[in-house]
């Protein structure tokens, strides 16, 4: 499967991901998406490329994913990260090993579905 | 609570803003009252801009795909070390410091902002573990 990582998480996590052999894009590394796209829009361009979005703003994304669904509008998958998971450096490994365990059990992409990291 | 104050609109702007309460389905007068709030609070803080969100609008960080409220719950979560958050936000550190000083003028919205994402993250994840546990899984 693959994933777009969203910008409130590290870009480190990603090339963490993408040196565990996952094909996994930051959002913040990608110039063909604009710093002013909205997070319907990133879950639009997700869903175009079946990238499941890996987030922590489950407020925001998971009430999108829910619309979509309710549209008839597929979406390729959340991973979302609970807000209790504190974001810093000394975490990244830690937490792309999780996301690694969770695209590698989910080979054939998460759609329309998400998945909790503990 | 609210002040009442009376201005003269050029012409053609009640006509745009009429247009525009229109499409956004607000009210015209609303509408005026939150370009008011937000133009002064955007010349007050030239780095933060405001966007639609799925819990209404919210203030974000120029140039960046990130909302204050999570440029300041990262500041938090590096236990307020702005150099720390700005690394790991990969930003320059004089956005997060607009984001901090915003923060400070706002502060009572962005912990609205924070708490609720925290728990609809709590709720979510609860949610979610039941449902497996009930599948025995």
């Amino acid at each position: 499967m693959k994933a777009l990582l969203d910008a409130q998480l590290s870009h480190e996590i990603a090339q963490l991901l993408r040196d565990r052999g996952l094909d996994v894009d930051a959002v913040t590394a990608r110039d063909d998406i604009p710093s002013s796209a909205s997070d319907a829009k990133l879950m639009e361009i997700a869903a175009a490329e079946d990238r499941a979005v890996i987030t922590n703003n489950v407020k925001d994304f998971r009430p999108i994913a829910a619309r979509r669904l309710q549209r008839g509008e597929a979406h390729a998958g959340l991973i979302l990260v609970p807000s209790s998971r504190r974001r810093t450096r000394a975490a990244n490994a830690a937490l792309a090993d999780e996301v690694a365990a969770v695209m590698r059990a989910n080979p054939d992409g998460l759609a329309d579905s998400e998945r909790w990291l503990g | 609570m609210s002040e009442h104050f009376t201005l003269r609109l050029q012409a053609g702007t009640t006509e745009r803003l009429q247009r525009r309460a229109k499409t956004t389905g607000a009210a015209p007068r609303s509408l005026a009252s939150r370009y008011v709030e937000e133009g002064i609070r955007h010349d007050d803080n030239p780095l933060i801009y405001f966007v639609d969100g799925e819990t209404g609008r919210r203030a974000a960080l120029l140039g960046t795909q990130l909302d204050v409220w999570e440029v300041i719950a990262t500041v938090r979560d590096n236990d307020n070390d702005v150099q720390a958050a700005a690394e790991y936000l990969n930003l320059p550190v004089g956005l997060v410091e607009a984001a901090v000083s915003y923060y400070g003028e706002f502060r009572d919205e962005i912990d609205a902002e924070i708490a609720l994402n925290e728990a609809e993250s709590q709720r979510g994840l609860e949610a979610y573990r039941k449902g497996q546990l009930a599948l025995g899984r």
